[in-house]
C-alpha cells in the first residue's frame, strides 16, 4: 500500500468520525458552574431583585432545580432559635446571639443561617478570627442560593475591610 | 451627830464606794467586753457571712414537634428535674401525667444566662416515637420549640456539705416573714436582742410543767448562736449570748438580722448534705421559691425549724399540720391575717413534693470540669460563692453513654469468661465520650463503668494506643498525592528502624496484595497504610530511596499530629502510622471531629457560662474552632469512613440497627489490649474505648468489643439521628472511573464506578487499558 493510499484512507476514516468527538468526563458537582450564578449586588445589603426585564439590570437568578422543600422538624427548630438569636444580635448582645445559635446548629447542622449569623456575632464581639471561620462555613451551606451568596461575600468583605 | 456622821462615813467608805467602783469596773468591763464582741461581729460579718455551694447545671433540652425521642430517658429525665408523677392532667407546677400517647407536665419557670422561660402546662403528644405536637395544655397554643430546664449534676460542697441560696429579704411576701416570727420570736420588732417578755412567759411555762420545756430565745439570740456559740447549756455561754444579741441588735437593723436568720437556720437534709436556709427549704419541701410559698406552706416551714425531724412533713405530717395551725392562730392573734387568709390556711392539706435524695450526676465529667474551672477560680471560691455553672451536657446523652458502657462490657464478660475478674478495681473498663462536632459540645462523658470504684477518668485522662483508629490521620498525610481509587501496595515491605528491620503485618493473613486508598481504610490495611505514608512508589527504589521516604512520611505525620493536638511528639517513629503513639479518647474524639465539621477542629467546649449569686454572668464560654483541613479533605475522608462502615470493619453496625449514613473507624492495638470504635454523623460524634487498666488483653477487636457499645448508645439516642449526611463542599468532583485502570471511563470500560476525587488528585486522562480503534482517533 502506498504511503498516499494510507493517508487517503486516514483521512477518509478522519471525515467519517469527524462529528464523534470524545465525551468529556461526567463531573457531578454540586457547586454552579461559571455561566450559573452571576450574582450581582442590586443596591447595598439588600437581596436580589427579580429580572425585570431593564437592560441595565445584569441580574441573572437561576431557576431553582427543585420547587423549595419546607423545612424538616430539625430546620424548623433551628430556624425558631435563630429568630430568636437575630432579635438578640438586633439588641447588641452578642454572646446571646452565639450561645443560641450554638444550640441550633447543634439541632440542625448545615444550615447557612446559623453560620453566617455566628459571623455577625463574631463580628460585634471583635474576634474577626472566628467571624471568618464561620463566614467560610456559611459557603459551604449556603446551597446555592445567590441571595446568600452575595450575603456572605459581603459579610466576607466586611471582615477583610475590618482586618 | 459625830456618831451618825461616822456612821455614814464608815458606810460610804465600806460599801457604797466601793460598790460604785466596782459597778464601774463591772459596767466598764461589759463594755469592753462588748465592743471586743463588736469586733468578732465585724469580723465575722466583714466578709460573706456564710457559704454558698456553687452549683453545676446540664445544658437544656430542646423538644420540637416532629422530633424522634426516646421516651423512657425523657421521662427519666424530667424525674430528676424533679417532676412527680399524678394520675391525671397535673395542676401544679413541678407536676406531671405520663400516658400511652402523651406526656403533661406542669413546668415551672426558670433562668439561664441568656433567657428566662415562664411556668405553663404543656402536652406533648406522641405517635411512634415521635414527638406529634407540644401543646400549652390551657391554650393550645403551639410551644415547639420547648426548651426545658437545666439539670443540676452537683454542688461544690464546702467542709459542712449544707444545701443553700442566698435570700433576700426584700423578696418575701410579708406572711412568709409573719409566719417565721409567729413561730420563733412574736416580740422581734418590740425587743432590743433579749426579750424580758419572753423570759417571764417561758419561765411561766416551765414552771408549770415542772421541767424547762420552752426556750426564751429570740431571733437575734439565735443568730448570735448560730455564728458565735456553741450548744453547750451554760449560764457563762447564755451571758454571752445575750451580749452578742444586744451588740447585734446596736450594729443591724431588724431586716438584716431576720435575713441572715433566714439564710442560716437549719430545715432538715437531703440525703448527707444539710438544707439550709429557707430558699433551699421552699425548694427543697415545696418545689417553690421562697417568695411563692403560700401563707400555710409558710407556716409549716416555721415549724420545721424547731425539730426538722420530728416535723418533718415525710415523718409526722399529722403533727406538723397540727403545730403549724397553732401558727397560724399566732398569726391571726398579731393581725398579720385576715379571717379569710386564715380560713383558707387552715384548710390547706399539707403537700410537701416527692422527696429527693441529692444525686450527682455525670461524676466523671464533673470531675473533668472541675479540673477546668479550677484555674479560673480557687475550690474556696467554688464552695462559698454561689455560682450557677452551666455546662454542655446532656443528661440524656449521659444517661445513654453510661447505660451502654455499663451494659456493654457486661455482655463482653459474659461472653468471654476470660474478661472476668474478681477484684472490682481490677474488672475490665472502657469510655465513652460524646461531642457535638461543629461545635465542640461535650455531650457526656463516661470515664469507666463505676464511678465509685474507680474515679480515674479514663476519656480525659487514660493514654492509650489508638491502634487503626488513627490512620484517617495517617492517610490525611497523603492525600495530596493519592485519591480514594489509587493503587497501594499491600505486599509486605520492610523498613530499616534504628539499624533493625521493621515488617508491618495485616491483621488478616489473607489479604490482598494491592488495594485502592479507600479499601485500605475501609479494611484497615496495616501494610498499605504504611506504604501509603513511607514508599508510596518504591518499586525499583533501592533502600536509601526508601529511608529518605520514610523520613519525609514522618516529618508530615509529625505535623498532623501537631495541627490536630494530639500529644506532641519530637521524634516520630515509624509504628505512629499504625497508632502507637499514646493519646486519650478525648484527643482522638476531638480530632475527629474535625472531619465531620468542614476541616474545622473544635476547642471541646463544658462549660457555657458561669453566673454569680446575684445573676451576673461572669464568664462565658463559645465553641472555637480552628481550621487544619479543607472542607474538601474533611468530607472526603468522611465518605471513605463511610465506606469502612458500609463495607469494612465497622460493617457490622448495621445488624445493630444502624441503618442511616455514618462513617467509622475501628482500632485494635497489638495483641488486642485496646479496641476502640470512633463513628460519626453530621449531628454528634462518639469514641468508644474498652480495655484494663493494667493493660491485660481483650480478646477482641474494636469491631467486637468497642462497636457494639457505640451502636447501642446511638440506637438509644433518635433525637441526634437526622439521616443526613454532610453537604459536599466545593474542591470534591465525581468522575466516572474504570476501575481496573482508575482513569476516567471510556465507552469499552466493563467496570466503571463513580469515584469521588479532591479537585487536585482527579484523573486528568482517560482509560489506557481499555481504548477501542476508534479512539486512535478521538
Amino acid at each position: 500500500m502506498s504511503q498516499t493510499f494510507k493517508k487517503i484512507l486516514v483521512i477518509s476514516i478522519c471525515l467519517l468520525f469527524a462529528g464523534c468527538s470524545a465525551k468529556k468526563p461526567e463531573y457531578i458537582s454540586r457547586l454552579p458552574q461559571q455561566d450559573e450564578v452571576l450574582p450581582v449586588p442590586g443596591d447595598e445589603g439588600g437581596p436580589l431583585q427579580p429580572d425585570t426585564g431593564d437592560e441595565n439590570n445584569m441580574l441573572y437568578v437561576p431557576e431553582p432545580d427543585n420547587a423549595i422543600q419546607p423545612p424538616s422538624p430539625r430546620e424548623q427548630a433551628s430556624l425558631s432559635l435563630i429568630e430568636k438569636a437575630i432579635s438578640f444580635l438586633d439588641e447588641n448582645r452578642p454572646d446571646d446571639t452565639i450561645r443560641v445559635l450554638e444550640q441550633a446548629v447543634n439541632i440542625s447542622p448545615d444550615m447557612v443561617e446559623n453560620y453566617y449569623y455566628l459571623a455577625e456575632a463574631w463580628i460585634m464581639k471583635g474576634n474577626l478570627s472566628q467571624a471568618r471561620e464561620n463566614n467560610d462555613l456559611a459557603l459551604i451551606y449556603y446551597g446555592n442560593d445567590p441571595d446568600w451568596l452575595y450575603r456572605i461575600e459581603e459579610q466576607k468583605g466586611r471582615i477583610d475591610g475590618l482586618d | 451627830m459625830a456618831k451618825k456622821t461616822g456612821l455614814k462615813g464608815r458606810l460610804k467608805r465600806r460599801i457604797i464606794i466601793p460598790g460604785l467602783l466596782l459597778s464601774a469596773v463591772v459596767i466598764v468591763s461589759v463594755l469592753l467586753y462588748m465592743l471586743n464582741l463588736s469586733g468578732q461581729i465585724d469580723e465575722r460579718f466583714s466578709d460573706r457571712p456564710w457559704d454558698i455551694p456553687s452549683r453545676v447545671y446540664s445544658d437544656t433540652t430542646f423538644l420540637y414537634d416532629g422530633q424522634h425521642i426516646n421516651k423512657n430517658l425523657l421521662v427519666s429525665k424530667l424525674h430528676r428535674l424533679g417532676y412527680r408523677d399524678v394520675s391525671q392532667s397535673p395542676e401544679r407546677r413541678g407536676e406531671m401525667h405520663v400516658t400511652g400517647e402523651a406526656i403533661f407536665v406542669y413546668l415551672r419557670d426558670f433562668h439561664t444566662p441568656t433567657y428566662s422561660q415562664e411556668s405553663r402546662s404543656v402536652k406533648l403528644s406522641i405517635s411512634e416515637g415521635q414527638i406529634e405536637s407540644i401543646k400549652n395544655s390551657a391554650t393550645g397554643e403551639s410551644l415547639t420549640p420547648l426548651e426545658l430546664e437545666p439539670e443540676e449534676l452537683m454542688l461544690y460542697f464546702g467542709p459542712r456539705w449544707e444545701r443553700r441560696q442566698y435570700l433576700s429579704i426584700r423578696t418575701l411576701p410579708p406572711y412568709v416573714v409573719h409566719a417565721i416570727l409567729a413561730a420563733e420570736d412574736g416580740d422581734f420588732y418590740e425587743h432590743q436582742g433579749i426579750s424580758f417578755k419572753g423570759i417571764a412567759r417561758a419561765f411561766i411555762q416551765n414552771l408549770k410543767a415542772g421541767k424547762i420545756n420552752q426556750g426564751a430565745s429570740t431571733v437575734t439570740q439565735q443568730v448570735a448562736r448560730m455564728f458565735f456559740l456553741t450548744k453547750d447549756v451554760t449560764i457563762r455561754r447564755k451571758i454571752r449570748e445575750q451580749l452578742i444579741a444586744i451588740v447585734l441588735e446596736l450594729k443591724f437593723s431588724k431586716e438584716e438580722i431576720l435575713e441572715i436568720f433566714l439564710n442560716e437556720t437549719n430545715w432538715g437534709q437531703q440525703g448527707s448534705a444539710a438544707i439550709v436556709g429557707l430558699a433551699e427549704a421552699a425548694r427543697f419541701y415545696f418545689d417553690k421559691k421562697a417568695s411563692d410559698l403560700s401563707v400555710a406552706e409558710a407556716a409549716a416551714l416555721a415549724v420545721v425549724i424547731r425539730n426538722s425531724s420530728y416535723y418533718s412533713p415525710y415523718r409526722n405530717p399529722d403533727k406538723l399540720v397540727k403545730m403549724r395551725n397553732l401558727v397560724l392562730d399566732s398569726m391571726k392573734e398579731e393581725g398579720w391575717l385576715d379571717e379569710n387568709t386564715y380560713e383558707t390556711a387552715l384548710a390547706s392539706p399539707l403537700e410537701p413534693v416527692q422527696y429527693t435524695n441529692h444525686v450527682r450526676q455525670a461524676r466523671y465529667f464533673t470531675d473533668y470540669l472541675t479540673g477546668q474551672i479550677s484555674e479560673l477560680y480557687p475550690m474556696d471560691t467554688l464552695t462559698s460563692e454561689g455560682f450557677s455553672i452551666y455546662t454542655t451536657i446532656d443528661t440524656q446523652v449521659q444517661q445513654a453513654a453510661e447505660e451502654a458502657l455499663r451494659n456493654g462490657l457486661r455482655d463482653l464478660e459474659t461472653k468471654n469468661p476470660k474478661l472476668q475478674r474478681k477484684d472490682p478495681g481490677e474488672k475490665l473498663q472502657g469510655a465513652v465520650i460524646v461531642m457535638q462536632p461543629k461545635t465542640g459540645y461535650i455531650l457526656a462523658m463516661a470515664g469507666g463503668r463505676n464511678y465509685g470504684v474507680s474515679q480515674f477518668n479514663r476519656a480525659a485522662n487514660a493514654y492509650r494506643q489508638p491502634g487503626s483508629a488513627f490512620k484517617p490521620f495517617a492517610f490525611l498525610t497523603a492525600m495530596d498525592r493519592f485519591s480514594p481509587v489509587s493503587k497501594l501496595s499491600n505486599f509486605p515491605q520492610s523498613y530499616t528502624v534504628e539499624g533493625e528491620p521493621w515488617t508491618p503485618k495485616n491483621y488478616e493473613m489473607d489479604a490482598p496484595e494491592e488495594v485502592t486508598m479507600r479499601e485500605a481504610l475501609a479494611y484497615s490495611q496495616n501494610i498499605a497504610t504504611v506504604n501509603l505514608v513511607f514508599a508510596d512508589d518504591l518499586d525499583g527504589k533501592d533502600a536509601a530511596s526508601v529511608d529518605l521516604a520514610m523520613a519525609a512520611g514522618l516529618e508530615k505525620l509529625k505535623k498532623t499530629v501537631h495541627d490536630f493536638h494530639f500529644a506532641p511528639i519530637e521524634n516520630p517513629y515509624p509504628s505512629m502510622v499504625l497508632g502507637a503513639q499514646e493519646i486519650t479518647p478525648l484527643m482522638l474524639a476531638r480530632a475527629y471531629c474535625a472531619f465531620a465539621a468542614d476541616g474545622r477542629l473544635p476547642y471541646p467546649l463544658s462549660v457555657s457560662s458561669i453566673v454569680d449569686e446575684k445573676g451576673k454572668v461572669i464568664e462565658r464560654r463559645h465553641s472555637q474552632k480552628e481550621s487544619v483541613i479543607s472542607p474538601a479533605k474533611a468530607y472526603l475522608m468522611s465518605d471513605m469512613l463511610k465506606s469502612a462502615v458500609e463495607i469494612g470493619t465497622g460493617k457490622s453496625l448495621k445488624n445493630y440497627g444502624i441503618d442511616w449514613p455514618a462513617a467509622g473507624k475501628t482500632g485494635t492495638t497489638n495483641e488486642a489490649r485496646d479496641a476502640w470504635f470512633v463513628g460519626y454523623t453530621p449531628n454528634i460524634l462518639a469514641v468508644v474505648w474498652v480495655g484494663f487498666d493494667n493493660n491485660d488483653r481483650v480478646y477482641a477487636t474494636g469491631s467486637r468489643a468497642a462497636l457494639p457499645i457505640w451502636a447501642r448508645l446511638m440506637k438509644s439516642l433518635p433525637q441526634y439521628v437526622s439521616g443526613k449526611w454532610f453537604e459536599k463542599p466545593s474542591g470534591i468532583e465525581t468522575v466516572k472511573i474504570c476501575k481496573e485502570s482508575g482513569l476516567i471511563a471510556r465507552d469499552g470500560c466493563k467496570e466503571t464506578e463513580d469515584a469521588m476525587f479532591l479537585t487536585e488528585t482527579a484523573p486528568e486522562k482517560k482509560c489506557d487499558i481499555h481504548k477501542s480503534w476508534l479512539d486512535l482517533f478521538r
